[in-house]
C-alpha cells in the first residue's frame, strides 16, 4: 500500500481517515504543527499554524487556521466529524524553532516560542494532555503524521526521520 | 562550511542587498539601511515561513524574485534573490512584473 | 610600519583585508563591531582605520563619531557596501576621510589608506 503524501500547508488544516494517507507538514520553522489521532477508528488530521493569534481581534481573519488559537478548535472539530472520539485523542506538537538568530537581528518577536506556549495552553483549554512534544531550538522540520498507525516523525535538515 | 565561508556568504548577502537598496534609495530619495546580515542553512520552507511570520506581512501577495548571476574568472553562479515587501511601504510601484 | 585598525563584522572581511595590508608592510589590528572598534582605538591607537557601517552593537557611523570625539585627529576611511548618498554625506560630516564602496577595488584602498598616512 504505496504511502499517500497529503501536504498540510501554512495556514492549512488537513484530516484523514484512509490508511493510505500520510500528513506532511513541511519545513516548519516557528510555525507549529499540531495533530490529533485517534486510534480506534484511525482518523488523523494535522494543523500546519503560521502565528500564535490574530494581531487585531475585531475582525474576523481571512484564514484563521493560519493562527494557533484559531486553528487548534477547528482541527478538533474536523476530526470529531471524521468519526474521530475525542477521549481517545492522541496530541502531539512540532514545530516552534528560533530559526532566525544572528548576532544583528533581536528576535523580539519570538513567534515559534510563542506558537508553542499558545498550543499548549489551547490544548489544556480543551482539556488534552500532549503525549509527546519536538518544538524550539534552531532549525526547520518536517513532521508526517501516518494514518495507518499513528505514528508521528519529525525530520531535520541533514539528519534521518524519526518518530516523535 | 566553516565560519570564514560563513562570513564570506553574510558579506554577499549583504552587498547584494545594499546594491539593491541603495538603487531603491535612488529611486525614492530616501536613504534605506539594511540590517546585519545572517546566513541560515536549511529547508527553504522553513526559513520562508520564519521570515513572512516575523514581518507579519504574510497577507502580502506579491514579492520580488530578482534573478542574479555572479560571475568571476572561471565559475558562473546562479542565484535568486527574494524580497518580501511590507505592502504599507508600497515600493511595488518601482517594479514591473515580467 | 604604519598600524591600521579593520573594523568588519564579516570575518571574511577582516581576513582578507588583513593579507591585503600585511602584504603592503602594515601591521593590523582588528574589530568586529562600532563598539569594540572605539575599544580597540583607545588600546591600539592606530595610524588610520577602515570602518564597516552596518555592524551590530554600534554602527560604524557612531564609531567614527566616538572616536573622532576622542582624538579629532582620526583618520577614518569607511569601507561599506552602502553607496547612498546620504550616508556619504552623514560619513564625510562625521569626520570620514574617504568613503569606498564595496565590492572593491583592492588598489583603491591602499591609495585611499597611502592618501590619508600622507
Amino acid at each position: 500500500m504505496a504511502d499517500n503524501m497529503r501536504s498540510v500547508s501554512i495556514g492549512q488544516i488537513v484530516v484523514s481517515n484512509s490508511v493510505a494517507d500520510v500528513l506532511v507538514a513541511y519545513g516548519l520553522g516557528s510555525c507549529v504543527a499540531v495533530s490529533f489521532y485517534d486510534p480506534q477508528r484511525k482518523v488523523g488530521g494535522m494543523l500546519h499554524a503560521l502565528l500564535p493569534s490574530a494581531a487585531n481581534k475585531n475582525s474576523a481573519p481571512d484564514n484563521p487556521a493560519k493562527f494557533v488559537d484559531l486553528g487548534v478548535p477547528l482541527l478538533l472539530e474536523q476530526v470529531l466529524k471524521l468519526g474521530a472520539v475525542q477521549e481517545r485523542l492522541v496530541v502531539r506538537i512540532c514545530g516552534g524553532a528560533s530559526m532566525l538568530t544572528s548576532p544583528g537581528f533581536k528576535n523580539t518577536l519570538n513567534i515559534g516560542e510563542r506558537n508553542v506556549a499558545t498550543a499548549r495552553k489551547v490544548l489544556s483549554q480543551l482539556g488534552f494532555s500532549i503525549k509527546a512534544q519536538d518544538t524550539g531550538g534552531n532549525s526547520g522540520r518536517t513532521a508526517k503524521l501516518y494514518v495507518a498507525t499513528g505514528e508521528m516523525t519529525v525530520r531535520t535538515m541533514g539528519q534521518k526521520e524519526r518518530p516523535l | 562550511m566553516d565560519d570564514v565561508a560563513q562570513s564570506a556568504m553574510a558579506e554577499i548577502g549583504n552587498i547584494s542587498v545594499a546594491s539593491f537598496l541603495n538603487i531603491l534609495s535612488d529611486q525614492t530619495g530616501h536613504s534605506i539601511v539594511p540590517s546585519p546580515p545572517a546566513v541560515i542553512i536549511d529547508m527553504a520552507a522553513s526559513i520562508l515561513s520564519a521570515v513572512a511570520a516575523n514581518t507579519m506581512e504574510f497577507a502580502s501577495d506579491k514579492l520580488i524574485i530578482l534573478d542574479t548571476v555572479f560571475k568571476d574568472a572561471d565559475r558562473i553562479i546562479q542565484a535568486k534573490f527574494w524580497v518580501l515587501p511590507n505592502p504599507d511601504a508600497n515600493i511595488m510601484q518601482y517594479f514591473k512584473a515580467k | 610600519m604604519a598600524k591600521i585598525m579593520v573594523v568588519d563584522d564579516a570575518k571574511f572581511m577582516r581576513v582578507r583585508l588583513n593579507k591585503l595590508l600585511s602584504a603592503h608592510g602594515y601591521a593590523v589590528v582588528e574589530a568586529e563591531n562600532g563598539e569594540q572598534a572605539v575599544q580597540v582605538y583607545k588600546a591600539e591607537r592606530p595610524a588610520a582605520v577602515l570602518m564597516d557601517i552596518t555592524m551590530p552593537q554600534k554602527t560604524g557611523i557612531e564609531a567614527l563619531t566616538e572616536i573622532r570625539g576622542f582624538d579629532p585627529q582620526a583618520k577614518v576611511i569607511m569601507l561599506t557596501a552602502l553607496g547612498q548618498e546620504s550616508m556619504v554625506v552623514q560619513a564625510v560630516q562625521a569626520g570620514a576621510k574617504d568613503y569606498v564602496v564595496k565590492p572593491f577595488d583592492p588598489d583603491r584602498v591602499m591609495l585611499a589608506l597611502q592618501k590619508v598616512l600622507g
